[in-house]
């Protein structure tokens, strides 16, 4: 089993961001700046995905499933608008998308992905 | 001599049925890896009904999805179950246990929130397995 993005320390959950076990990747993130919007803040999300599923030994092209959580309903075209660009549209995946009350109240996203990868 | 296609004997093989390209959200309603079957949330196609109504509606959606897949709700492994409201948990519950096989039941987490249309009072995801 491999963890990728280790974080923890005061004031921070003690999580790994990714995990990769056989043949399979799992990945769970919420944007580091929270500043942005929501097409920044998801972009930030689909970024950290691109660097994890690569170091992972795997890509877009195998993405299996996500469970997507909006702070706000009222953000889901935006936040659709950055999926459809970053989805690859041949080898497009299963989602779920959810509001929820977030920890951070300036996360207006987070994302977790699971993607196959050679085993 | 022949030599063998690395590349090719490594592809995993991943199936997707029910593909949207939009305008909508680019997704699959099914994606199977090996032997696990993933699920889109599923929501009632009839969205004027009551939790109850809805309910029987995803599971006979998940039913159908899970047939196309090729396995069934017996083996289901996991669903996660989201509600508009919690006080509709008690119809939910009363549908899902009608349906379930009480001797192989999945796992099953329910957690309130909002769902894409407001109409919705329910969505279901679950993954299942294929059994050769």
């Amino acid at each position: 089993m491999e963890r990728y993005g280790i974080i923890g320390g005061a004031g921070r959950p003690s999580i790994c961001l990714g995990l990769g076990n056989g043949d399979w990747l799992t990945i769970c993130t919420l944007a580091s700046d929270l500043t942005e919007g929501i097409e920044g803040q998801t972009r930030q999300i689909f970024s950290v995905f691109d660097g994890y599923l690569a170091e992972g030994g795997s890509d877009k092209s195998r993405l299996l499933t996500a469970q997507v959580w909006l702070k706000d309903m009222g953000d889901y075209n935006a936040f659709n608008s950055v999926w459809n660009k970053w989805i690859d549209r041949a080898h497009p995946l299963t989602r779920s998308c959810i509001s929820a009350k977030m920890a951070n109240p300036e996360s207006l996203i987070e994302i977790r992905i699971t993607a196959a990868r050679d085993a | 001599m022949v030599r063998t296609n690395r590349s090719k004997d490594r592809v995993v093989a991943i199936q997707r049925i029910g593909v949207s390209g939009g305008p909508g959200p680019v997704m699959s309603r099914c994606v199977i890896h090996n032997n696990m079957v993933y699920l889109s949330g599923i929501v009632s196609r009839d969205l004027s009904g009551d939790v109850t109504a809805q309910t029987e509606d995803v599971l006979q959606t998940i039913d159908a999805a899970l047939a196309e897949a090729g396995t069934d709700k017996y083996r289901i492994l996991t669903a996660q179950i989201w509600l508009s409201d919690m006080a509709n948990f008690a119809a939910m519950n009363a549908v899902w246990n009608a349906w379930v096989d009480p001797e192989n039941p999945p796992s099953r987490a329910c957690v309130s929130g909002d769902l894409f249309s407001s109409q919705a009072l329910v969505e279901i995801v679950v993954t299942a397995l294929i059994e050769a």
